[in-house]
């Protein structure tokens, strides 16, 4: 966790939406660095100055963020992106770096909360990597065992799945 | 602290799915690095997603999912790897359920109904329809191809139209232009009943800088056994010897093309072409008949080279 290492250049994220259980704001200080992955927060620091700034973050759960800087953390060395980069060369691959595997072994829910997190925090990598884990979740398999991975209603009637199939010529009777 | 939960995400029954409430931008970009298959399984596995994802139909319609054998060399019967890598066949394996199965001859999922029993105990790519062993398809062109029901449906039309107004001239059914390198074909395409057998009636009209050995490529004219090549190469030969063009018939399917017309620019090379073949695929019966096996593709055989340019894809 950030809290537990020297904090250089702290910065305090107080979430509107408390975690679960004990809230301890000094779980809620991170390195400048981390923080600034985020490019929606860097804006945000460059815009108040100073140091020992506290930012409040509307829409992302305590849980959520935590998680969220978790990521921050060890990334927080990595070139920063740029926001230029061709949109399809990075969706070329769907391979994920081990950590990053391992960081996203989460259940569905905090999966896809990471990703509206880093959607609105403005972490293009975490996105990115969400997105990715989420493809590689669908790939393979049947509309049938999609939805049975992520709890999707079928919503189409009989009638109207044959119709679909016989409007594109998949099937016949 | 946070807590790593279970490695493997498993949704509870009673809880929403996360795709109901994610943001459309967001699904966007998830499904951006999906490659058309399993969006398309995404898109088909309810309304919402299917609106979202393919709203204009552009993906479910893709030629790569509607074509039978588009992808295919016309000219000879694919190898089965080929047909197995198609985007529409692994498509239909995926739409394969309780209700629904792949038919090997036909390229199209059927209800379980129209199998026999042992045919649905084999894998989908030996499993064959009600039809039986005949059962295959008929590439008509590029963008048309006939199944063994099609054939049938077409047929009892046919009957119907013809006892109603007992008309001597069929009307045209399909007609497209295509390109094959240089060379531009036009065709028509003409139904017709003939004592009971469906007779379909092509008009080809091709021209462009196309021989000599551009002909090849030509693909998809006359009858599934030669290529334009041959077809023009035995006319050629005909002529020399009798002055006289007559009529081609394939030694394999029996189809026959005449009125054959073709002006050569020998400077340019530049060729215009036109005839007219007759293709018979035979009677609408319960099982695929000879005529309809003769003028089909059964995508999983393998080809049989008759002679250059002659092709047998029926036989093992």
């Amino acid at each position: 966790m950030a809290t537990s290492k020297q904090i250089k250049d702290p910065v305090k994220l107080i979430p509107t939406i408390p975690p679960s259980g004990e809230f301890d704001i000094a779980n809620f200080t991170f390195e400048r660095k981390a923080v600034e992955r985020s490019i929606l927060l860097k804006n945000m620091l460059e815009d108040l100055g100073g140091t020992n700034t506290e930012i409040p973050i509307p829409n992302v759960k305590g849980d959520v963020l935590l998680k969220v800087m978790d990521w921050c953390d060890h990334h927080m060395n990595d070139p920063p992106t740029t926001g230029d980069e061709d949109n399809d060369s990075r969706r070329k691959t769907t391979d994920i770096e081990e950590w990053d595997q391992n960081f996203l072994q989460v259940d569905q829910e905090m999966l896809f909360e990471i990703i509206l997190a880093a959607n609105y925090l403005d972490i293009k990598a975490l996105l990115d990597i969400g997105c990715k884990t989420v493809a590689n979740m669908i790939k393979g398999k049947s509309p049938e065992e999609i939805r049975k991975t992520f709890n999707i209603q079928n919503d189409f009637t009989p009638e109207e799945e044959a119709q679909i199939r016989a409007e594109n010529e998949w099937a016949e009777e | 602290m946070f807590e790593t939960p279970s490695p493997s995400p498993s949704p509870s029954q009673t809880t929403p799915s996360p795709f109901t409430t994610l943001p459309t931008d967001l699904l966007l970009e998830i499904a951006a690095y999906l490659k058309p298959l399993p969006k398309l399984c995404l898109a088909l596995t309810c309304k919402s997603l299917l609106h979202k994802l393919d709203g204009s139909k552009t993906l479910r319609q893709s030629r790569k999912f509607r074509a039978l054998i588009d992808d295919l060399n016309p000219c000879c019967c694919p190898a089965p790897d080929t047909v197995l890598g198609t985007h529409r066949w692994r498509l239909l394996r995926r739409l394969e359920d309780e209700r629904w199965k792949c038919c090997s001859g036909c390229l199209k999922l059927h209800p379980v109904e129209e199998f026999a029993r042992e045919e649905l105990e084999k894998g989908a790519d030996e499993r064959k329809c009600v039809f039986g062993k005949g059962v295959g398809v008929v590439a008509l062109c590029p963008c048309k191809t006939m199944t063994v029901r099609e054939k049938g449906r077409m047929i009892r039309e046919l009957a119907a139209t013809s006892a109603e107004a007992e008309k001597a001239e069929g009307h045209c059914w399909h007609e497209c232009s295509y390109t094959y390198d240089s060379a531009k074909v036009s065709v028509k395409i003409t139904p017709r009943l003939e004592l009971g057998e469906l007779v379909l009636d092509f008009r080809y009209y091709i021209e462009g800088k196309i021989l000599p050995g551009n002909l090849r490529l030509v693909r998809r004219t006359a009858c599934p056994h030669s290529s334009l090549y041959v077809l023009l190469r035995k006319d050629r030969q005909a002529r020399n010897e009798s002055c006289d063009s007559g009529a081609q018939r394939c030694g394999v399917c029996q189809t026959v093309t005449t009125d054959i017309f073709w002006i050569i620019d020998e400077g340019t090379g530049y060729t215009q072409v036109s005839f007219r073949t007759e293709r018979s695929l035979g009677r609408d019966t319960v099982l695929a008949d000879k005529k309809w096996d003769l003028q089909s593709y059964f995508p999983f055989k393998k080809v049989v080279r008759l002679s250059e340019g002659v092709y047998c894809p029926w036989k093992q």
